[in-house]
C-alpha cells in the first residue's frame, strides 16, 4: 500500500487499533461460544455470555487505557488515529457496553429472553462505534457507523414478541438508510471536490482551495445531517421516542449513551480536524493554513444554534406529557443532546471538555436510570407508567432511592454528576457569548425537573394504585445499580479528576494533523 | 498525629451509618455496642492526640489535616480541613468525653424504647456534627457542624414526634435556630468580602497584619457588624437572650438529650465560635459591650425565672440558659480562656444535673414536678449524692469546679479592659445572678429529695434506685464536677498551698489567645488590682452562692407549707411576671408570629397562590402542558412523516448555507 | 451564490414545474367518472390472478444473505489478484491477509448453517 503514501505495519496496527481487534476476536470467538456451548438452565447460558462480553470489553478498556492513552505517534496509514480523544471517547463506549451486557443478565432472565447473539450483537455495536471514532477517514467512518447500525437495528427488534419493539426497529431501520444516504452524499461531494476521504487532508485541501464553494457548503450540511440523526438533534429525532421506547431497556440505554456518544464523539473530532479546524499542534507547515476554514463556522454554528434550541425544547416540552416513563426517558434523552450540542456550539476548549465530562455523566445516569426501570417493569412494558410508579418508594426503597437519585442528577440537582455537567456545558456556552441560548437552556432545565420530579412524587407522596411486583434482582444487576449511583455522587463531589482527563483528551485533538 | 484528626468525626459517622441503615435488623446489643463503641474510640482517638499535642513545644501545638479541596470558586478555596489546637482540644476531650458518659446511661434510659435504633443513630450524627464543628479549619466547615447539629438537635427533640407538643417544640427550636444561623452566614460573607478568606490559618494571620500595619482601625465598623452578626448566630445556637425562647422547649426530647445537646455541648458551640473569632471580637470593643451587657443580663432573667418552675428539667433548661449567659460574659469581657473554662466546668456539672433529674423522672414515671416529690434521698441515694455534688458545682461552692470558673469569669468581667464601668456593672448582675443561681438550685433539691413524699402511693412504690450502667455516669459526672475545677486554680490562691499552682488550664489555652491579649494591651492599660481586691471578689461570691443555700433552707425546709405561699402573696405582681416568664413567649407570639403569621397568609393567599402559583407556575405549566402537546402532535407514529421531517430539516440547513 | 447552483436549481424547478402542471392540468380538463372496473389494475386485459403482493418464503432471503457472503469475498478477491503481483515485495503479507478476511466470511458462514440457516423443514 506504499503507494498511498503512508507506512503501515502490523505491529503499527496492533498498538494502535488494539482495542478494536480485541473485540473483533472476542465476537468471533464469542459466536461459535454460543453456538457450542451447552449448559443445563438457559439463564446459565446467558449469564455466560454476558460475563464473557463483559469480560472482552474490560480487557479493550484496559488495553485503551493502558496502551493507547499515553501514545505519541497516533495515526495509522491515514485510516485510524488513537490520540487521547478518541481513547476516552471509546472508553465511554465501552464502559457503557460493560454496564449494557452485565445488566443485559438480568433483563433477559427477567424476560425470559435466552438468545445468546444479543451479546455478540453487542459487541459488534461496540465494535463499530470504537472504529467510528478513531476512524480519520471518512470512508472508514461510513462503514463503521454502518457496523454499528445495523448491530444496534436488530438489537432494537430483540423483543420478538412485542410490536412495538418490531415497529420502533423497522422505523429505526428506515430512517437510518435516509441518515445514512445523506452521509453518504456528504461524503461524496467531499471526495469529489478534493479527491480524498482522509479527514486531514481534506482540511489541508479545501484550506488553500476554494473551501467558499457552495458544494463545500452541500457536503457540509450533509454530513451533519447524517450525523445529527444519529445524536436525535430536532428535527432529526422523530424515530427516537418510538425506537427507545419499543426496544428492549438496556438496548434503549446504550442507544441513548454509547451511540449518542459515538456521533458526538466523530462530529467534535470531523468539526475540529476537517471543517473548521482547530490549531495545529503537529507543527507540519502544511496545515498551518488549514485555520482559515475557521469561516466556515459562520455558517454551520447558526445552524446548530436553532437546532440545540429547538432539541432542548422540544425534548423537554414532550416529555412533559408522557405518561410512560420509559417514553418519559426517550424525550429527555433528546433533550440531553440539546445540552450537549451547547458544548459542541461553543466549539472552544471549555465546551469540548464539557461534552466529554457529559458523555461520561450521561452514561452513568442513564443506564442507572434504565436498569432501574427494567426492574421495576418486571417483564417488558408491564410497569412503566407513571400510575405504576405510585407508592413504590414504600414498597421498594432501595430501587426508588436509585431511581430517585439517577432522575435528580438528570434534572441537574447538586451534589450529583449532573449538575456538574450541565454547570460546565452552560460555562462554555456563556464564555462564547451565547447568553441567550444558555438562558433559554436553563428554562428547559426547569420544565425538565418538573417530570423528572413528579417521578419522585410518584414514589413517595402517593398512595399505589395497584399491585407492582419488580423483577427479580439479582446480585450482579444490583452492584452494577450501587456502582453507577457511587460514580453519580462521586463525580459530583469531586468532579475535578475526570475533568482534567477529559481536558487532557480534548486537546488531544490538535495532534490528529 | 495529626494524620488521625479524621478519625474523630469518622467514628461517630460510621456509627450514625451502621445504626441509622441497619439498626431495625442488628438487635439492642450490637446497637449499644456501636454507638457507645465509635464514641468511646473517637473519645480514646481525642485522649492520644492531645496527649501528643501535650508533649510538643508551646509554639506548635497547632495541627491541620487537609483531607480534600471542596469547592473551588473565582478565589474562594475552601478545603475540607480539619484543625487542633489547645482550643478544640478542649471541646473535643470535652465533647467526645461527656458524649460516651452518656451514650452509656443511655443504654439504660433508652432501653424500653421502640425506636432505640434511631436514638444511637441521631446521637451518633450529632457526635460526629459536633465533632467537625469544632475540629473545622474554616468557616464553612464549621458551619456544616453547625448546622448539622441543629438538624440532630431538631430530631432529638421531636424524638417522640407521635405527640403535637413535642413535635411542635422541635420545629420552635429549628425555625429560632434558623433565625440565628442567617446571622451566622452573613457574618461569614462579611468575613469573606473584607478579607478575602474563612480559613482560620489564613484570616486570623491577615487580620493581626493588617491591625499591626494600620491597614484596620480598631472598633472598624466592618468589625462591629462582622462580630455581632457572629453573634446573632451565637445567640440562636446558645440560647441568649432575644433567642433563648426554644431551649425550655426543647427539654420535651429525651433527658440524655437534654443533658448532652442541651446543657453540655451543642449550646456551647456560640461560646467556641466566638472564642476561636477572639481576634475579631478583641477588636471589636462595641460588639463587645453589647454582648457583655446581653449576656449579663440573660445570666440575670434566666436565674430569676428559674426561681419559679415545678418542672425539674425546665428548672435546669433556665439555669442552663443562665450558665450560658456567664459564659458569654467571660468570653465578652476578653477573658476567652475563663469562658471555656466555665464551659468545660458546666458541660460536666448540667450534664450531671440532667442525668439525675432524668433518674427522677425514671423512678416517678415520668413525672417531672418538683411538687409531687420529696424525700427521694432515701430510695435514691447515690442519685441524691450526685446530684448534691453537682448542685454545689453550679453555686460556686469551693473547692468544687463551679467556684473556680464562675470566680473567674466574675473577676474578669471586674476587670474589663475596654469598659471599666461597664464591667462592674456585669460583675454586679453576674454576682446577683449566683446567688438567684444557688437558690434555685437548692430550692430543687429540697424539694425533690428532702421533706416528705408528696405523690400517690403508687408512685411511691415504684421509686427506686437506677442500675448501674445510669449510677456509672453519674459517679464519673459528679466526680468531675469535683476537680474539673483544679485544673484552674486562680495563681491569687498560691498561699493556700504547700505546693505552686498556675493556672494550667490559662496556660494551655494561652497560644490560641496571646495575639488578643497582645492587642489589648497594646491599645489600652489594663487595669491591674491588688490581690486583696481578688480575695474579696472572690469571698463576695462564694458568700452569695451559701446565702442562696440558706435562704433556700429556711423557706423550703424550716418553713415549706406557708412561707413560700406568703411570699407569692406579698409579691403577686412579681410573682405573676416571673412564674409567667416574663411573658416572653406570649410577647414573641403578638409582636413576630402573629404579624408574620399575617405576612405570610398574605404572601400565601393572594402572593403565591394566586399570582405566582396561579398566574405564574400553573399559568407557566398550563403553557407547557399545551406546548407539550402540540409539539406532541407531530409525533404521529408515521415513518413517512418522521422522513418528511427529516427531508424538512436539511432542506432548511441547506438553504441557510447556500442563502 | 447563484454561481455553480444557479442552472441546476432553474433546471430542477422547470422540470418540477412541468411535471407538475401536466398531472394538475390532465386531472383539470379530462372528464373524471370512477367505475369499479376503470379503478382496477390494468393487467393486459386479463382480469387479474390474485393480488400483486406475494409472500415469498423466508428461505429465499436466506440464500440470498448467505450469496453475500461469497459476493463480498468476490468483490475484494478480484481486484486483488489483479494487483498481486505489482505487489510483490509483501505478497506474503498480502496472503495472510486476505486469509484472514476469507476466514472471518467462513467463520460467518459456519455460524448461519450451524442456525439452521439451510434447514428446509
Amino acid at each position: 500500500m506504499s503507494d498511498l503514501g503512508f507506512s503501515f505495519s502490523l505491529s503499527q496496527l496492533w498498538q494502535i487499533a488494539g482495542g478494536q481487534l480485541i473485540l473483533i476476536f472476542a465476537s468471533l470467538i464469542l459466536i461459535f461460544v454460543d453456538l457450542w456451548l451447552t449448559t443445563d438452565e438457559e439463564s446459565d447460558h446467558v449469564a455466560t455470555m454476558g460475563w464473557l462480553t463483559a469480560l472482552s470489553f474490560l480487557v479493550a478498556l484496559w488495553y485503551l487505557v493502558h496502551r493507547e492513552w499515553p501514545l505519541h505517534e497516533v495515526v495509522l496509514a491515514g485510516v485510524f488515529s488513537a490520540e487521547k480523544f478518541s481513547v476516552f471517547v471509546s472508553a465511554v463506549v465501552l464502559l457503557a457496553g460493560v454496564f449494557a451486557s452485565l445488566l443485559s443478565i438480568g433483563y433477559m432472565r427477567n424476560n425470559r429472553m435466552f438468545r445468546g447473539e444479543y451479546f455478540v450483537l453487542l459487541l459488534f455495536a461496540v465494535y463499530g462505534t470504537i472504529a467510528m471514532l478513531q476512524a480519520v477517514d471518512l470512508l472508514m467512518i461510513f462503514i463503521a457507523l454502518e457496523v454499528m447500525s445495523l448491530s444496534v437495528y436488530s438489537l432494537a427488534a430483540f423483543l420478538k414478541d412485542s410490536r412495538k419493539s418490531q415497529e420502533g426497529a423497522l422505523k429505526y431501520f428506515l430512517l437510518g438508510c435516509f441518515g445514512s444516504a445523506f452521509f453518504l452524499f456528504g461524503l461524496a461531494l467531499t471526495y469529489g471536490l478534493t479527491g480524498t476521504v482522509n479527514i486531514t487532508k481534506i482540511a489541508q485541501i479545501l484550506s488553500v482551495g476554494p473551501f467558499k464553494h457552495p458544494v463545500v457548503l452541500v457536503a457540509l450540511a450533509m454530513l451533519m445531517a447524517g450525523l445529527f440523526f444519529k445524536m436525535s438533534l430536532v428535527p432529526f429525532h422523530m424515530w427516537a421516542p418510538d425506537v427507545y421506547e419499543g426496544s428492549p431497556s438496556i438496548i434503549t440505554a446504550y442507544m441513548a449513551t454509547a451511540v449518542k456518544a459515538g456521533a458526538f464523539g466523530v462530529f467534535l473530532k470531523l468539526m475540529s480536524v476537517a471543517f473548521t479546524p482547530i490549531l495545529s499542534l503537529s507543527g507540519q507547515p502544511d496545515f498551518q493554513s488549514t485555520i482559515n476554514l475557521g469561516m466556515l463556522a459562520v455558517y454551520w454554528k447558526p445552524v446548530l444554534w436553532w437546532l440545540a434550541l429547538l432539541t432542548m425544547f422540544v425534548g423537554n416540552l414532550v416529555a412533559v406529557s408522557q405518561q410512560n416513563v420509559k417514553r418519559m426517558l426517550a424525550y429527555s434523552s433528546i433533550a440531553h443532546a440539546g445540552y450537549m450540542s451547547l458544548g459542541l456550539l461553543a466549539a472552544n476548549s471549555e465546551g469540548r471538555m464539557a461534552v466529554l465530562f457529559y458523555l461520561v455523566v450521561y452514561t452513568i445516569m442513564n443506564f442507572g436510570a434504565f436498569g432501574v426501570l427494567f426492574l421495576i417493569d418486571g417483564k417488558e412494558g408491564k410497569a412503566q407508567t407513571l400510575e405504576d410508579y405510585r407508592g413504590l418508594g414504600y414498597r421498594y426503597p432501595t430501587l426508588s432511592f436509585l431511581m430517585s437519585l439517577f432522575l435528580l442528577s438528570m434534572a441537574g440537582l447538586p451534589p450529583t454528576a449532573g449538575f456538574i455537567g450541565k454547570f460546565y456545558l452552560f460555562a462554555a456556552a456563556i464564555k462564547q457569548g451565547y447568553f441567550v441560548l444558555a438562558a433559554l437552556g436553563v428554562m428547559t432545565c426547569v420544565i425538565a425537573s418538573y417530570y423528572y420530579l413528579r417521578v419522585v412524587w410518584k414514589f413517595y407522596m402517593e398512595e399505589p394504585a395497584r399491585e407492582v411486583v419488580a423483577g427479580n434482582i439479582s446480585f450482579v444487576t444490583m452492584g452494577v445499580l450501587i456502582c453507577l449511583a457511587l460514580g453519580v455522587m462521586y463525580f459530583g463531589i469531586l468532579p475535578a479528576g475526570l475533568v482534567h482527563i477529559a481536558n487532557v483528551a480534548q486537546q488531544s485533538l490538535a495532534m490528529v494533523f | 498525629m495529626e494524620g488521625y484528626i479524621f478519625l474523630i468525626p469518622l467514628l461517630p459517622l460510621i456509627g450514625f451509618l451502621i445504626n441509622g441503615l441497619f439498626g431495625q435488623k442488628i438487635g439492642k446489643w450490637m446497637i449499644t455496642y456501636i454507638g457507645c463503641s465509635s464514641i468511646g474510640l473517637a473519645f480514646l482517638t481525642s485522649v492520644l492526640i492531645v496527649y501528643h499535642m501535650l508533649c510538643l513545644p508551646v509554639g506548635e501545638r497547632q495541627f491541620t489535616q487537609v483531607l480534600w479541596h471542596w469547592i473551588t470558586v473565582g478565589n474562594l478555596h475552601i478545603d475540607l480541613a480539619f484543625m487542633l489546637d489547645p482550643l478544640s482540644a478542649v471541646m473535643i476531650l470535652v465533647v467526645t468525653g461527656v458524649s460516651f458518659v452518656i451514650h452509656i446511661y443511655s443504654k439504660g434510659y433508652m432501653a424500653h424504647d421502640e425506636s432505640y435504633w434511631r436514638y444511637y443513630a441521631y446521637l451518633n450524627m450529632f457526635v460526629f456534627f459536633m465533632t467537625v464543628l469544632i475540629l473545622g479549619a474554616n468557616y464553612v466547615v464549621m458551619f456544616v457542624g453547625w448546622e448539622g447539629v441543629g438538624l440532630a438537635s431538631y430530631l432529638l427533640i421531636g424524638f417522640w414526634y407521635k405527640e403535637n407538643l413535642i413535635a411542635d417544640a422541635g420545629k420552635k427550636a429549628f425555625i429560632v435556630n434558623r433565625v440565628g444561623d442567617f446571622g451566622f452566614l452573613l457574618g461569614m460573607f462579611l468575613i469573606f468580602v473584607t478579607f478575602g478568606s474563612l480559613s482560620y490559618t489564613e484570616l486570623f494571620p491577615k487580620v493581626l497584619h493588617m491591625y499591626e500595619h494600620g491597614l484596620l482601625a480598631m472598633n472598624s465598623p466592618v468589625m462591629i457588624a462582622i462580630c455581632l452578626l457572629l453573634f446573632v448566630g451565637a445567640t440562636g445556637k446558645s440560647a441568649q437572650i432575644p433567642l433563648y425562647v426554644w431551649l425550655p422547649d426543647a427539654m420535651a426530647g429525651p433527658t440524655p438529650v437534654s443533658a448532652l445537646i442541651h446543657a453540655a455541648t451543642m449550646v456551647t458551640a456560640g461560646v467556641y465560635m466566638v472564642a476561636r473569632t477572639n481576634i475579631l471580637y478583641t477588636l471589636a470593643p462595641t460588639a463587645l459591650l453589647v454582648m457583655s451587657l446581653m449576656s449579663a443580663a440573660t445570666a440575670f432573667i434566666a436565674a430569676t425565672i428559674g426561681v419559679l418552675q415545678y418542672d425539674i428539667k425546665r428548672v435546669l433548661a433556665y439555669s442552663t440558659v443562665s450558665q450560658l449567659g456567664y459564659m458569654f460574659i467571660g468570653v465578652s469581657v476578653l477573658a476567652y480562656s475563663a469562658g471555656i473554662f466555665h464551659l468545660m466546668s458546666h458541660a460536666f456539672f448540667k450534664a450531671c444535673l440532667f442525668l439525675c433529674a432524668g433518674a427522677v423522672m425514671h423512678a416517678m414515671r415520668g413525672d417531672l414536678d418538683m411538687r409531687d416529690m420529696g424525700g427521694l434521698a432515701k430510695k435514691m441515694p447515690i442519685t441524691y449524692v450526685t446530684m448534691l455534688f453537682a448542685s454545689l458545682a453550679i453555686s460556686g461552692i469551693p473547692p468544687f469546679s463551679g467556684f473556680f470558673s464562675k470566680d473567674e469569669v466574675l473577676g474578669k468581667a471586674f476587670m474589663f479592659p475596654y469598659y471599666p464601668v461597664v464591667g462592674k456593672i456585669v460583675w454586679f448582675i453576674g454576682l446577683a445572678a449566683a446567688g438567684i443561681t444557688a437558690f434555685y438550685m437548692f430550692r430543687l433539691m429540697f424539694m425533690t429529695f428532702h421533706g416528705e413524699f408528696r405523690g400517690t402511693e403508687e408512685e411511691a412504690r415504684h421509686v427506686h434506685e437506677m442500675p448501674f450502667s445510669m449510677t456509672g455516669p453519674l459517679m464519673v459526672l459528679a466526680f468531675l464536677s469535683l476537680v474539673g475545677g483544679w485544673v484552674g486554680i486562680p495563681e491569687v490562691m498560691n498561699s493556700l498551698f504547700p505546693f505552686h499552682v498556675t493556672n494550667l488550664f490559662e496556660n494551655f489555652l494561652d497560644p490560641v489567645f496571646e495575639h488578643s491579649h497582645e492587642i489589648v494591651a497594646g491599645f489600652v492599660t489594663i487595669p491591674h488590682y491588688s490581690s486583696t481586691v481578688e480575695w474579696i471578689l472572690m469571698s463576695s461570691s462564694v458568700a452569695v452562692g451559701i446565702g442562696g443555700i440558706c435562704l433556700a433552707y429556711y423557706i423550703y425546709i424550716c418553713h415549706p407549707d406557708t412561707l413560700p405561699q406568703k411570699l407569692a402573696h406579698t409579691f403577686a405582681l412579681h410573682y405573676k411576671l416571673i412564674y409567667n416568664k416574663y411573658y416572653i413567649d406570649e410577647i414573641y407570639y403578638h409582636v413576630v408570629v402573629l404579624p408574620f403569621y399575617f405576612l405570610s397568609t398574605f404572601c400565601w393567599k393572594v402572593i403565591d397562590a394566586f399570582l405566582i402559583d396561579g398566574v405564574g407556575v400553573n399559568g407557566q405549566a398550563w403553557w407547557v402542558q399545551r406546548g407539550s402537546r402540540a409539539v406532541g402532535l407531530v409525533q404521529n407514529g408515521y415513518v413517512q412523516t418522521y422522513g418528511a421531517f427529516m427531508l424538512l430539516g436539511l432542506v432548511m440547513m441547506l438553504w441557510f448555507f447556500i442563502f | 451564490m447563484m454561481s455553480g447552483f444557479g442552472t441546476i436549481a432553474m433546471y430542477l424547478a422547470m422540470s418540477v414545474i412541468g411535471v407538475g402542471a401536466m398531472f394538475l392540468m390532465s386531472r383539470a380538463l379530462g372528464p373524471f367518472r370512477p367505475t369499479p372496473t376503470k379503478a382496477t389494475t390494468y393487467e393486459c386485459g386479463v382480469p387479474l390472478l390474485a393480488a400483486g403482493h406475494n409472500r415469498y418464503s423466508i428461505k429465499y432471503y436466506l440464500v440470498a444473505v448467505l450469496f453475500l457472503i461469497f459476493d463480498i469475498e468476490t468483490v475484494l478477491i478480484y481486484p486483488l489478484g489483479v494487483r498481486y503481483s505489482s505487489m510483490a515485495h509483501n505478497s506474503w503479507a498480502l496472503f495472510f491477509e486476505i486469509f484472514i478476511f476469507v476466514a472471518i466470511l467462513l467463520a460467518g458462514l459456519v455460524y448461519a448453517i450451524k442456525r439452521g440457516a439451510i434447514d428446509w423443514d
